[in-house]
């Protein structure tokens, strides 16, 4: 049950950036921007380091940002203090909070990919890769009692409202077969097919919960729904009160399959002239499905009082009392993958030297849509080389900066890029005033020579 | 040459900005809490009129109470509480106050008011004891709770007292905590009206400023 809570406090909800290189949309020389638009092929076939050859990570925070967090140690010996540390009073950590927090951790590995040209320099790319996502809503009130305690001004403790408090994370394994055609001189369409195995979905969410956590009693009052999934997860059930409810989630399973997914993106390429060509593209149309059987489903309506031990009758306290799920009927769910819209310009400015571009791109995770533009210079100074800087507006109330790198000499192809560079990084390049950070990187091997035709 | 010197410019600009008072392999971490004070319910005790006087057989309609003894009762608090929660208290031993809210419910009703003036004071003594599980006393610096009470009308009042570190250190040692609650006087009483199911109640919490450590 401990573990449950504690999930319930560090996973996921339903809110996630891009998983995607927007800096790398219009780098030609990119292995992963294939990931963005099927219809893309990159200047040469390519084989990718198992394990590293395209490896990327997002963190996103609608409100908190490391120096909100960590603070440079207060007796200026060195180092740094976390905002949990007695001499940060808080104020500024707790006045950048919005009401509900959203936090997105989302990584993304592949295992193996290939890319090569046919005879018609027509292309074709399989890969293997691991996506995983982690989000979570987390109320004010949690900050505020983890900073500040329950002792009110008013001397009898505080109540916390923690509505919408929410946590989950989804894992797949991604198995992708694309074909990118050169329809005629001008046009290209591409699409990839994708087979995906879930390996966990976890979801928990509370739709009321208050505590109460007054000098004489505590009290939390509230209900909420769990469900979890995954391929070597187990629960552990107890009767409670006459019901059977979880007890703990265990990860010693049998790796048995959970489910199966479907995908499928499709793009498109049109060269209009000799300097624009645009590019629209729809990624990951499709759906997880669960099996009903693996399925750990659970409700929550809590309305547990403790004023304290009742010593007379020897009481115990039962940490479970507080929060407990009851089981409820298994049901086959389902989960729609985070579709994503690309709609891209380019305009080669000096020949193929340099170009910019424009990208447009959406992507909807249940009931949000994230919006993104972005506007991209690309750099192609020697054959081996490619570097892009890009600046991106995030729902209009975000503005990023991005650089990213390719260098592609005869014998292997590394990129490295971010969409959100930062003016002031920790030692370890961890952003300081971004609430928002991704790196990705790749390292493949090329396969073929240069495609003039591209 | 000058593609190299390209190359390490750019990646000079992703380094040019560190700042190291952000070092995160350096956290100085001995001082992060949880909270900045909490006041923690934690246990409750009843004691009936019926455990303090003894009630004379045989009265009728109105009852005669003596107080023949001083009252003494022991409580095992540890059994209650778990492991779980007493390992927690003793990790966070500094600033630690045990709240002893006292509230006396006997002659909560005025119709059992005594019928020779008011009462005199009832000096009750709380003890708070550490024991192995051989039945041994662990012992340690004294935290006893003298609270000198006044036996009136439904009267409510409570008393902060410092835990010692040398108890809160030897907290997790000890098998079983158990709490002593040891009347010192017997009050003069001429003559009482009580209703045995009238509870004199005792309710523990634990205040910590400081916030917890983790």
């Amino acid at each position: 049950m401990k573990k449950l809570l504690f999930l319930s406090i560090i996973l996921l909800p339903l809110f996630s950036y891009s998983q995607d290189l927007r800096s790398s949309y219009f780098m030609k020389a990119s292995t992963t921007r294939i990931d963005m638009n099927p219809a893309f092929q990159p200047d040469r076939g390519f084989a990718k380091i198992i394990g590293l050859g395209g490896i990327g990570a997002n963190f996103s925070s609608s409100s908190l940002s490391l120096d909100k967090v960590i603070y440079p140690n207060p007796d200026g010996e060195g180092g740094c203090v976390s905002v949990l540390d007695s001499r940060i009073d808080g104020d500024e950590f707790l006045n950048s909070l919005e009401d509900n927090n959203k936090f997105n951790l989302s990584f993304r590995g592949d295992i193996f990919g290939f890319g090569w040209f046919t005879k018609k320099q027509n292309f074709w790319s399989i890969n293997l890769g691991i996506k995983s996502m982690f989000n979570s809503t987390l109320p004010y009130g949690f900050f505020d009692f983890m900073k500040n305690g329950n002792s009110g001004e008013s001397g009898n403790g505080k109540t916390y409202n923690l509505k919408k408090l929410e946590a989950s994370q989804i894992s797949y394994a991604d198995f992708s077969l694309g074909y990118s055609k050169n329809i005629n001189s001008k046009l290209k369409l591409g699409v990839k097919v994708k087979y995906l195995k879930p390996i966990a979905d976890i979801n928990m969410k509370f739709n009321e919960l208050t505590f109460e956590l007054r000098d004489d009693y505590w009290r939390a009052q509230g209900n909420g729904d769990f469900h979890a999934i995954g391929m070597d997860m187990e629960a552990d059930y107890e009767m409670r009160d006459g019901k059977e409810t979880i007890d703990d989630l265990n990860f010693d399973g049998n790796n048995k399959s959970i489910g199966y997914g479907m995908g499928i993106d499709l793009g498109a390429e049109y060269q209009i002239n000799r300097k624009f060509k645009v590019s629209f593209s729809i990624i990951d149309l499709g759906k997880l499905s669960y099996n009903k059987d693996n399925d750990i489903s659970g409700t929550a309506n809590t309305n547990y009082s403790f004023s304290g031990i009742n010593l007379n009758e020897d009481e115990t306290f039962d940490f479970d009392d507080v929060i407990s799920y009851e089981k409820i009927d298994s049901e086959k769910r389902t989960r729609s993958l985070p579709t994503a819209i690309n709609c891209g310009v380019e305009y080669k400015v000096l020949g193929d030297k340099i170009t910019t571009g424009l990208l447009y791109s959406t992507r909807e995770y249940d009931e949000n849509i994230i919006r993104e533009l972005t506007l991209s210079c690309n750099f192609h100074p020697f054959s081996w080389v490619y570097a892009t800087a890009s600046y991106s507006l995030i729902e209009s109330e975000t503005s990023t900066m991005g650089l990213a790198l390719n260098f592609c000499p005869s014998w292997i192809n590394f990129f490295m890029g971010t969409d959100f560079i930062s003016f002031q990084v920790t030692p370890q390049y961890v952003p300081v005033k971004n609430n928002v950070a991704n790196l990705f990187m790749g390292i493949s091997l090329p396969l073929s020579k240069k495609n003039k035709k591209i | 040459m000058k593609k190299n010197y390209f190359f390490l410019f750019m990646l000079f600009s992703l380094t040019s900005c560190v700042d190291n008072d952000y070092d995160l392999s350096d956290i100085d971490d001995e001082n992060n809490q949880i909270g900045k004070s909490f006041v923690v319910p934690i246990a409750n005790i009843d004691i009936s009129a019926s455990e303090l006087f003894v009630f004379p057989v045989g009265s009728q309609g109105e009852t005669k109470v003596e107080i023949p003894e001083v009252f003494k009762k022991k409580y095992d608090i540890k059994s209650g509480l778990g492991d779980d929660v007493t390992d927690w208290i003793g990790d966070n031993n500094n600033g630690l106050i045990m709240k002893a809210k006292i509230t006396n419910e006997l002659l909560s009703n005025v119709s059992l008011k005594a019928t020779n003036g008011l009462l005199s004071n009832l000096l009750l003594k709380i003890n708070v004891k550490l024991f192995y599980g051989n039945g041994n006393e662990l012992k340690v610096n004294g935290n006893s709770l003298i609270k000198d009470m006044i036996l009136s009308a439904g009267k409510e009042d409570s008393l902060y007292y410092e835990i010692t570190s040398d108890f809160i250190e030897n907290l997790n040692r000890a098998d079983s905590i158990k709490i002593y609650f040891e009347q010192l006087n017997i009050p003069k009483i001429d003559s009482l009206l009580v209703d045995p199911n009238e509870l004199f109640k005792i309710k523990l919490s634990l205040k910590k400023d400081g916030g917890f450590s983790f």
